[in-house]
């Protein structure tokens, strides 16, 4: 049993080296794609040959193979990274080594470990019986365990590294609200208690999210104009500012220059009359006003 | 393993004292309210009391006998560790809504000299965030504070990793002395490695510093039933305590004192401190901070589809947990390891699925926290969990041997 396990950890190797042979030209043999490839009846054929014709002293051998799968694990971490931080296949036009490959090495090299460390193998039928049912769940756990790591490498793609990825669109208008004076408070979309559904405005309308940005300045949720009593607070503000948002379907506020009135609510349902608009840093992208309300 | 543990211990006891001491002083609250004075007055008794008896007893110290797949496993913690800091210390940015929003925007708010207090009312025209920055207790909040304060050039995401760090030694110490160092490494590879585990190195949130301290308590408390030294509960109570000072809303903390109250009846008493914490922020906050969940039209299909959600997404973890229910040991002492960690998770399983409950009646976007929050809180039971699993495995492991 032991023999046929150092047997097929040999051709696992030869099969990582033929990968890498075959990215660097000598392609057309027989042994090296059928290495490449792995197929199954190849593989059985190989490992009867390296049964019958190769003398293994075990001892040496449990050696080489743990020092192998422990440089196999580290060496294919490192490939397995750099085609996630780096690109995407890097480990194969740098190594021949395709990534599927990489990541399955580091699997198989630790079961190899955890076979012949923890002498897991059963060496006769009757100490495969041995086994209670808990041990080989507990087994199987653990092992699972280790499987779902693998996801975890895979999530360094998805993670963002800029604000950009994080807010898309909208972090351009925070970034031209971050840029004004504190002298005004800033209005921004209305957040309700029940606009859940509203997907127009993400982030922008988040209070908590935008103050990260904009602290020291006041900021303004249009949906407390409603709100007679704070209304009555906000008399005492001389200004505020706003961005306008101007991608189709998310357009915000909507100003009517003619009646000189804006509409900050969700469904541009309540006019507000204003007394001064102006637009500021007009040679920026993104349109600011900055407003003085009648409330 | 005697000075890794009095490290990793006294240094976690420390910046959890440091941080609770610094918010007292600094929000003037000592000769407030004698709730506080009494709070801190335990804190330093607990720390004293078991600082002295971890040098004055004599303890058994387990043997470190590393062998290859140790060295695996230790190897592959090393390598997660070194991805999750690459990405760390190479981005420019907080990552993750709750770290933007809340954790560094304290710690900015505090470089502009605003106190906690004063944060309570930073934003009188939202009344949808009312109360949003008291609704975790300030310990991530400081540790985001102090560390862009004295390393403003380093990204404060590290913080994460040297958290991580600290994950790993909390398992290695909890864990060496009833499995070895060898399967304790094995159980911090696959806690660390978790995608859920590792996704949290890689955000600025409070679950990687919960983790450490819960893990840390359970495991003290775990040590503590197996050996009787009065230090492993002594730090087993400040690290609850700091778990309950990261995420005040998850009182995972109760569960655990419960449990060992009733395997241990005579430990009522470390009830007292807890609940002291426990009202000590409450106290601060009164009505600004916390999640205003009430029970309003019971509703049981939604129950029916509450359940059905927690179970699609616990999965493999849930199962996981329910299987220990199935693993039992004839060893006395082991026993009532068993029946503690049993009864912890259980607890936690209920509590769960009532808090999710309670929030499907309150709230519309329940679902969410479900498949993310919910899980991401609960994988802090992982390691805890795979101790029974490990005891388990060792005890069959021996019995083969003495078959053989």
């Amino acid at each position: 049993m032991k023999k046929v396990l150092y047997g097929i950890w040999v051709l696992y190797l030869i099969s990582i080296l033929a990968n890498i042979i075959r990215r660097f030209g000598i392609e057309g043999s027989i042994l090296i794609s059928g290495l490449v490839k792995g197929e199954l009846v190849f593989f059985i054929l190989m490992v009867i040959v390296f049964l019958l014709l190769v003398k293994i002293d075990t001892k040496l051998f449990s050696k080489i193979s743990i020092g192998t799968a422990m440089f196999l694990i580290l060496v294919n971490l490192f490939l397995v990274y750099r085609n996630i931080n780096y690109y995407a296949n890097y480990s194969y036009t740098s190594f021949g080594i395709p990534r599927f490959m990489a990541e399955r090495t580091i699997y198989l090299s630790i079961i190899q470990i955890l076979i012949f460390q923890l002498s897991f193998y059963p060496k006769t039928k009757r100490e495969i019986l041995k086994y209670k049912p808990t041990t080989i769940l507990i087994i199987l756990v653990f092992g699972f365990l280790i499987y779902l790591s693998k996801t975890s490498l895979r999530s360094l793609e998805y993670f963002p590294k800029n604000f950009e990825t994080i807010f898309g669109r909208e972090y351009k208008y925070i970034l031209a609200m971050s840029n004004l004076p504190t002298d005004c408070s800033i209005i921004h979309p209305p957040y309700g208690a029940n606009d859940s559904e509203e997907y127009r405005w993400e982030s922008i309308k988040i209070q908590p999210i935008l103050r990260y940005f904009l602290i020291p300045r006041i900021l303004v949720n249009p949906v407390v104009f409603s709100d007679e009593k704070t209304r009555e607070t906000l008399k005492n503000t001389n200004c505020y500012y706003f961005v306008e948002i101007a991608e189709k379907g998310s357009e915000w506020p909507k100003i009517d220059k003619k009646n000189m009135t804006i509409s900050f609510d969700r469904y541009f349902e309540k006019q507000i009359s204003y007394e001064k608009i102006e637009e500021i840093n007009s040679k920026n992208p993104v349109k600011v006003y900055k407003v003085k309300l009648n409330l | 393993m005697k000075w890794l543990t009095a490290f990793v211990y006294f240094v976690l006891a420390i910046i959890f004292m440091a941080s609770k001491m610094l918010f007292v002083v600094k929000e003037g609250l000592i000769f407030e309210n004698i709730i506080y004075g009494i709070d801190i007055l335990f804190l330093i008794m607990i720390f004293g009391k078991s600082v002295w008896s971890f040098f004055k007893n004599k303890n058994e110290w387990p043997n470190i006998k590393i062998n290859g797949y140790g060295i695996v496993f230790g190897l592959l913690i090393l390598a997660c560790w070194f991805f999750s800091f690459n990405y760390n210390v190479n981005k420019t940015i907080i990552t993750g809504f709750d770290s933007i929003a809340l954790y560094d925007a304290r710690a900015k708010f505090q470089f502009m000299g605003i106190s906690y207090r004063q944060m309570a009312n930073i934003a009188p025209y939202d009344q949808l965030h009312k109360g949003y920055y008291l609704t975790y207790p300030p310990m991530v909040s400081d540790v985001h504070y102090y560390w862009e304060k004295y390393f403003p050039n380093i990204p404060v995401g590290v913080t994460e990793n040297i958290e991580a760090i600290f994950l790993v030694l909390i398992i290695i110490v909890g864990v060496s002395g009833l499995l070895g160092i060898n399967m304790a490494l094995l159980i911090a590879f696959v806690t660390i490695a978790n995608p859920l585990v590792f996704s949290v190195t890689l955000v600025e949130y409070s679950n990687l510093l919960f983790m450490v301290y819960f893990v840390g308590g359970v495991l003290a408390i775990i040590k503590f039933l197996d050996k009787k030294y009065f230090w492993e509960l002594g730090f087993g109570i400040i690290f609850l305590q700091a778990s309950m000072w990261i995420r005040y809303s998850e009182p995972l903390w109760f569960l655990v004192v419960l449990a060992l109250i009733i395997v241990r009846k005579k430990y009522w008493k470390v009830l007292i401190p807890m609940f002291v914490a426990y009202l000590s922020w409450k106290t601060f906050v009164g009505g600004n901070g916390g999640w205003e969940t009430g029970l309003k039209n019971l509703n049981f299909s939604l129950g029916i589809k509450v359940l059905i959600t927690i179970i699609k997404s616990w999965s493999w973890f849930l199962g996981m947990m329910i299987l220990t229910f199935f693993l039992n040991t004839k060893d006395k002492k082991l026993n009532i390891i068993f029946l503690f960690i049993k009864l912890v998770i259980i607890f936690s399983i209920l509590m769960y699925v009532a808090g999710m409950y309670f929030l499907s009646l309150n709230y519309v976007w329940w679902e969410g926290v479900v498949k993310d929050s919910m899980l991401r809180s609960s994988v802090v039971l992982l390691p805890i969990v795979l101790i029974v699993y490990g005891l388990k495995l060792k005890e069959s492991d021996e019995n083969k041997e003495k078959f053989d």
